[in-house]
């Protein structure tokens, strides 16, 4: 995503910020960075090229260790010290000059936290390799390059490039801002980076036995695209692979653009651009020879499966897009209609919205239940009614297309309200003039809704879009309740789907792997319709 | 010309009509379900199926149902254990919400910018909460959060910043910045400025940030369901109450509206800010 602002500041500023510029030329400011990153890169290449056990004998490499610790259960390890290696190789990245404080503290904190790898292997040497005689030059080198980082950045600080007030203008807003931050850096970023870790690895009832390395993935892709193994399926393959390395290049660029704030996204997605070949060539040498190899699908044989599923991910994929189309077309349709109903003069309306937006509180895992009995095949109410007019009812929830209908039609019941309640604030912040002198001029109601309204309206009706889509690939609640998923697999949609394989199959690698597919689609969504949104916000700021 | 006016009075009189018989429509289909959940939780269980939608006209209505729910002690440690749930999810994400939404409106980040931070805030809501639950599962069962209250309160507290932080920060760009410049003058500090300043005007924005996230909270399903087994919360008692009857008019009833009853009380109280909330900001209602 981008940046809400790019024109304007927040007006409120009260205290002085002047640039400082730092007392020497370029040299000044690039030489402590280049020294803590040197550092850091020495670290992470002695620790990757070094044994990181020393036995009698040689030595164990950092990977096996990872897998070792890993599979005791105690994988956070290892993503909490790859992950804050990456924040501190950000932050001497992102942060500019004005906030250096806070840019010395995130360097030597991430690096410190880097170190907790060493001092836990050394802790638990006995249990990891008990013919082990102590850290070898790889974790030893690791401590040392980033002790090194951690210090580095207080020199340049506190003597090389000393400023006053040392710890920047108005520093408090970090004390404002840190908590949330950390909060959602440890609650959100690093629950994805710990996904990231589960998901090289095959689970066998909830227990490690096995790094597939990319082969989640690979299966995940199988599942999607192809029935078996064929040639066409080995060639798209590779396609595939390439693709997705350029779709992982360009959101990193879009990241990278995000954070350090180089204008539009889709600049830094289009200088991004450049690295996908750079990429993406290696990525399909690596896919044509790999391990597991997809060259041997090319002569026939099937590619090795882990799932006991076959062929779910495709078809799970495609009823969620029937759900997600169905729901979100009536809801806003329905939800927009009833708005330019209620955006009028009328007694009661208060009271008539606030009546309107309740489904939209309603616990949706409460209405799923509920919903159970009102669609009763053996007397519910609606079946009732249906009858006392002469019609057959259909079958609600023991047909798999009626079931479809049935899921959509409570969903479209639960957040129909959602696009009502945003639409119709957004028609009557609509400049009235504007309307009026339409009227005036002589205009018909369509011709209004056709040239004044929509076009005056698009903005948020892109972000209700937005937000409907999005939640609606949450569904899960409604499902459970209602319908199981069932019949058969008829409504088991991507969320419930995904957390079956996590939390029914206790494949936990492979439902991290799906659970990025769904991420994936979602992010494409998001960037999709972005730019239509985007100024909604920077508007606001620019009123602000 | 007389006749032309009658046409138009006839006209306004029909669509009058007719946006009685559209909001007539919609009131019914909106509250059926609440008014059939209502019946159904007041049938005794001889009257389980058939055309019975008029209480004292096709059946009597009892109590029974209610007393029967009640009495039932995983009920009664259900909902003990979503009102903790609820309101400390919704607390913790208030207190950290609305720092943060200070921090955001008050001060200029140079990099990222504001605008950046709050994009990353907002992605909470974006992101489906279905990708965490393999993580979140696993690393609560390393710190043995798992089945706790307090676990579903950090992740609940998570997913519901957004409220705070979007509603919040909004309002505290509203509060006029001279009013804190004449306090630093009186030698305010920044924390005073806000406590005793900035954070009194935003007061009704707070309640509704905090009765969303209740909501939402209260409402929130997946993490509770993947997690509890014994602590289970309100939402989850619901469906495994399900599981073992399959369709009984009145226990279905009397569940879900006691599962609903706190967020649709929430809902009525917080209606102004409402929409701001829910559109991620976008829209002012």
């Amino acid at each position: 995503m981008s940046q809400l602002q790019t024109a304007a500041q927040p007006n409120a500023e009260p205290m002085a910020s002047l640039r400082v510029q730092p007392a020497g030329a370029l040299g000044r400011t690039w030489i402590p960075k280049i020294a803590i990153l040197v550092a850091m890169v020495a670290g992470f290449i002695l620790a990757n090229t070094q044994a990181a056990i020393s036995l009698a004998d040689g030595g164990v490499p950092l990977s096996e260790v990872a897998t070792i610790i890993t599979k005791e259960g105690n994988g956070w390890v290892m993503t909490l010290v790859w992950m804050a290696g990456v924040i501190a190789a950000l932050s001497v990245l992102v942060f500019p000059v004005e906030e250096r404080f806070i840019q010395t503290v995130a360097i030597s904190l991430g690096s410190l936290a880097v170190l907790i790898l060493p001092i836990y292997v050394s802790q638990n040497l006995a249990r990891i390799e008990p013919q082990g005689s102590g850290l070898g030059p790889g974790l030893m080198g690791l401590a040392g390059g980033f002790l090194v980082s951690a210090i580095l950045p207080w020199l340049n600080l506190l003597w090389w490039n000393r400023m006053k007030p040392v710890l920047g203008p108005a520093w408090e807003k970090w004390l404002f801002i840190g908590p949330a931050a950390f909060w959602i850096l440890g609650l959100t970023v690093f629950p994805l980076a710990y996904a990231v870790t589960t998901s090289r690895y095959a689970f066998r009832t909830g227990k490690i036995v096995k790094d597939v390395g990319w082969g989640n993935y690979r299966k995940l892709f199988n599942d999607v695209m192809f029935e078996a193994g064929t040639r066409t399926q080995a060639i798209i393959h590779n396609v595939l692979v390439v693709v997705v390395a350029a779709v992982v290049v360009l959101a990193i660029g879009a990241v990278v653009g995000m954070l350090t704030d180089q204008g539009d996204v889709r600049q830094s997605v289009r200088s991004a651009a450049k690295w996908v070949p750079l990429v993406a060539v290696p990525a399909l040498i690596l896919s044509l020879t790999g391990e597991p190899s997809v060259l041997p699908s090319v002569f026939g044989q099937p590619l090795p499966t882990f799932n006991i599923f076959e062929k779910d991910v495709s078809f799970t994929l495609s009823i969620t897009y029937i759900f997600v189309a169905g729901a979100v077309i009536a809801e806003m349709i329905l939800g927009f209609l009833l708005a330019l109903l209620f955006n009028r003069e009328m007694r009661g309306r208060s009271v008539l919205r606030t009546i309107i937006t309740l489904p939209i509180f309603a616990t949706p895992v409460a209405i799923g239940f509920l919903g159970r009995t009102i669609f009763y095949e053996g007397g519910g109410p609606v079946n009732s009614f249906l009858q006392m007019f002469g019609v057959t009812p259909p079958p609600w929830l023991s047909d798999p297309t009626w079931a479809r209908i049935t899921t959509v039609i409570t969903d479209v019941w639960e957040w129909t309200p959602l696009v009502f309640i945003i639409a119709l604030a957004g028609l009557q912040g609509l400049p009235q003039d504007v309307t009026e002198a339409s009227a005036v001029d002589g205009a018909g109601w369509w011709a209004t809704l056709r040239f004044i309204t929509l076009p005056l309206m698009a903005p948020i009706l892109w972000l209700i879009l937005l937000l409907r889509t999005v939640d609606a690939f949450k569904v899960f609640d409604l499902v459970v309740a209602m319908t199981l998923g069932g019949p058969g697999q008829a409504t088991r949609y991507y969320s419930f789907f995904n957390y079956q394989t996590a939390r029914k199959q206790f494949f936990y690698g492979e439902a991290a792997a799906q659970a990025f597919l769904l991420l994936i689609i979602v992010l494409i969504l998001v960037s999709l319709l972005w730019g239509r949104i985007r100024h909604i916000y920077e508007d606001q700021e620019a009123a602000a | 010309m007389n006749n032309r006016a009658q046409s138009t009075s006839l006209k306004n009189v029909a669509s009058s009509v007719a946006v009685v018989i559209v909001v007539a429509i919609v009131l019914v289909w909106t509250l059926f379900p609440f008014y059939w959940a209502a019946i159904s939780s007041v049938k005794s269980s001889s009257d389980n199926y058939g055309n019975l939608w008029l209480p004292f006209v096709h059946f009597q209505p009892t109590l029974k149902p209610w007393q029967d729910m009640f009495a039932l002690p995983e009920v009664r440690s259900a909902t003990l254990n979503s009102t903790k749930l609820a309101i400390g999810a919704a607390t913790l994400s208030l207190v950290l919400g609305t720092l943060a939404a200070y921090g955001i409106a008050r001060f200029r980040f140079f990099r990222p910018q504001n605008g950046s931070l709050t994009t990353w805030f907002l992605s909470q809501r974006i992101a489906p909460p279905v990708i965490f639950v393999a993580p979140y599962f696993l690393l609560m069962r390393q710190a043995g959060l798992l089945d706790t209250t307090l676990g579903l309160i950090i992740l609940n507290a998570t997913f519901n910043m957004t409220f705070p932080i979007i509603i919040l920060t909004q309002m505290f760009r509203e509060v006029p910045i001279e009013l804190e410049e004449a306090a630093q003058v009186d030698g305010a500090s920044r924390w005073e400025m806000f406590w005793r300043i900035s954070l009194p005007l935003v007061a009704p924005g707070l309640v509704v940030a905090w009765m969303l996230a209740l909501a939402f909270s209260w409402n929130e399903f997946l993490f509770a369901f993947s997690s509890t087994t014994l602590n289970r919360p309100l939402s989850v008692a619901v469906v495994g109450a399900e599981q073992t009857r399959g369709v009984d008019y009145q226990f279905v009833g009397t569940r879900t509206l006691w599962a609903m009853i706190v967020p649709l009380i929430a809902a009525l109280l917080a209606q102004r800010y409402i929409v701001r909330g829910l559109s991620l900001g976008a829209v002012k209602g």
